[in-house]
């Protein structure tokens, strides 16, 4: 439970950062193919689906302990997951690539 | 000069940052390890064996009223502790004769006493948070909630100057100078900034008392037994009784301490208070363990002689007293499992490295303007001088204060004041040092101090105990293994920042290493650089 709720603040830090325009340029930097502007829909999907796992991050911190000591482990795990992604961003922008990429094969295998 | 409401803001900020800033890393640096405190009290009482079992609550209280009429027959009060806390696997007993507090740790199922050796412990380092050190309690305490205060001041006007707190979220750019500095900085705040909000408004609120005493005066008058009339009430206490002088015999404990399970329900008890202990007069108080939550525990009040039920309080508290005692509780993390212990501990190291870099900043941008105006900045020195005895100072005179423990001989008198003393001189060396050396090679210097100080810590431990390393991971004792290996990173982390003082490379670093250890062995090597 707390694993899966702190992989789910990752992701969603993940997608936040790619709705904005420097991150998404650092992440794509690993990337072989030629940029890709970033359009407003896919802005707002990433901020969306970015936004929606910090939601279910919340929930399940809730849901393992009680309601309040549930928002202060997920006010920590918040506080752990932007970091781990605001130092990859910086150092490792190509992981972050790779981890979306694996993502998204798995949600949507051909 | 400070047209806008943001510069004056900003003036604010600076200025109420580095007026206490040093006070607040102390603060901060101690509070961080508190969050360990029991952990920490376990690896400096290496005789305690890891895990020796529970009995029954009823058993244990057998033993302990037992030691207590044994040993503290006349006291003013005991107080004995279940195992139930977290890395205390004994039973304590604590009780006051004529104003001298004893202490004793017993066996949870033979009741023997177990020697441990006189150590401050994590305890020690904890009660700094709040107490400060060789001063007294009501100037501590007013000195700390001034230095909260003015945290709060700075965390407020920072959010306010801070004008792309979303946008630079995530932004961290190694390699630019004061644009890093102020990255980092941002990234320290931000980040965890619920908790610094969360940490230093409960930290006002706990010392409150002390600082708005004038808010209990209006109401209850200035005199001393009026405001102990206050804490009755807000506490919700069983007026306290002072001794009868006629000695009578208490009933067993155990039997209170059935009639108060009968109403809390089974091992629900967590220490248990008796004020005049075979006295007409004695008052038996139990108090409800609240393992997983925000709120406090209940307490129960009997009449030690008689049996007779008095009050329970907490049963039903008041809106903004539940408010008290959760913020309280938030603040403490005593109810934090592992994970979310290490959680608050990492917020915590951000806070102090949010403090460490704010006074680094002032110190940097100051530098770069009196060298644009060539014209010497007159604080800077002693900034920066400062900077370096607080910042990487108190973290060498507390590894100081883990190598006293096991250095100091066992039955050394006052060992725990040793502790304490060593602590405080390596810190009062660190402010020398940077004295006599230029400033960059001082951060260099103290930052391998540091390193070499935490890194070699675990090897002392093997050296002058047998709960080394290795047998921790034998015998599966996690924390005694997690103190030691934190103490690892602590230290191959203040190797990674002396390299980054000295713009070296790990793999340059290992390089050189290398060579050097050839020309000392005289073996020839190829220079594969």
């Amino acid at each position: 439970m707390i694993i899966l709720s702190y992989a789910l603040a990752f992701t969603g830090f993940i997608f936040l950062s790619l709705a904005m325009k420097r991150h998404y340029r650092q992440i794509q930097s690993g990337s072989v193919q030629a940029l890709r502007p970033l359009g407003k829909s896919q802005r707002l999907f990433f901020r969306v689906t970015g936004a929606s796992c910090l939601a279910i991050s919340l929930m399940l911190c809730m849901a393992g302990l009680s309601v309040a000591i549930g928002i202060v482990q997920w006010a920590g795990i918040l506080t752990l997951a932007a970091l781990q992604t605001s130092l990859l961003l910086a150092y490792r922008p190509q992981w972050l690539l790779m981890l979306i990429l694996a993502l998204a094969r798995r949600s949507f295998p051909r | 000069m400070k047209n806008t409401f943001r510069q004056s803001m900003s003036w604010l900020h600076t200025w109420a940052g580095l007026s206490v800033g040093w006070i607040l890393y102390f603060i901060f640096v101690t509070g961080t390890v508190g969050y360990f405190d029991s952990e920490i009290d376990r690896w400096m009482q290496p005789e305690i064996p890891p895990s020796i079992g529970v009995e029954r609550s009823a058993r244990m209280l057998e033993l302990a009223e037992q030691r207590l009429y044994q040993i503290a027959p006349n006291a003013q009060w005991w107080h004995i502790e279940f195992p139930i806390n977290r890395n205390r696997p004994f039973l304590e007993i604590n009780w006051e004769i004529d104003e001298e507090e004893g202490l004793e740790f017993l066996h949870p199922i033979t009741g023997e006493p177990i020697s441990v050796r006189d150590t401050g412990g994590g305890q020690q380092l904890y009660r700094m948070h709040y107490r400060l050190h060789y001063m007294s309690s009501t100037l501590a305490e007013w000195l700390v909630s001034l230095c909260a205060m003015f945290m709060l001041v700075a965390l407020i006007s920072a959010i306010i100057i801070h004008k792309r707190i979303f946008k630079d979220f995530f932004t961290f750019r190694p390699g630019k100078k004061q644009r890093t500095w102020l990255d980092l900085h941002n990234v320290f705040s931000v980040l965890a900034l619920p908790f610094h909000l969360m940490i230093t408004y409960s930290g006002l609120l706990f010392l409150a008392f002390t600082f708005m005493p004038l808010i209990i005066a209006g109401s209850y008058g200035n005199v001393e037994d009026r405001e102990q009339a206050f804490f009755d009430e807000v506490y919700d206490q069983y007026p306290g009784l002072s001794a009868a002088a006629v000695p009578v015999k208490m009933l067993p404990l155990s039997t209170l301490l059935s009639d108060a399970e009968s109403r809390w329900g089974q091992e629900r008890v967590i220490y248990i208070n008796v004020d005049n202990p075979g006295d007409a007069n004695a008052r038996v108080e139990f108090n409800e363990q609240q393992p997983f939550g925000l709120t406090d525990g209940r307490e129960l009040t009997y009449d030690g002689v008689s049996g007779e039920w008095l009050h329970e309080a907490g049963d039903n508290p008041s809106g903004p007293s539940l408010f008290y005692d959760v913020m309280l509780n938030i603040h403490e993390g005593l109810f934090a499992g592992t994970f979310l212990r290490w959680l608050y501990f990492i917020s915590g190291l951000l806070g102090t490295g949010m403090i460490a870099t704010g006074l680094i900043l002032w110190t940097i941008k100051r530098r770069a303007h009196a060298q644009r105006n060539n014209k010497p900045h007159k604080g800077l020195a002693l900034v920066e001088r400062l900077n370096i005895g607080t910042i990487i100072g108190l973290p060498i005179g507390i590894a100081v204060y883990f190598w006293a423990n096991r250095l100091l001989a066992i039955d050394f008198s006052s060992r725990a004041e040793m502790e304490v003393l060593a602590l405080f001189t390596s810190w009062g060396l660190c402010f020398i040092y940077p004295v006599l050396r230029p400033v960059k090679r001082a951060w260099v210097e103290l930052c391998w101090v540091a390193a070499a100080l935490y890194g070699l810590l675990p090897f002392l431990n093997g050296l002058t105990c047998e709960r080394h390393l290795g047998v921790s991971f034998v015998q599966q004792d996690w924390v005694m293994a997690g103190v030691d290996i934190t103490m690892l990173l602590l230290g191959v982390m203040f190797a990674l920042m002396a390299m980054r003082l000295q713009n070296q490379s790990v793999r340059g670093w290992l390089r050189s290493l290398v060579r050097a250890c050839s020309t000392l062995w005289g073996t020839k090597r190829h220079d594969y650089s």
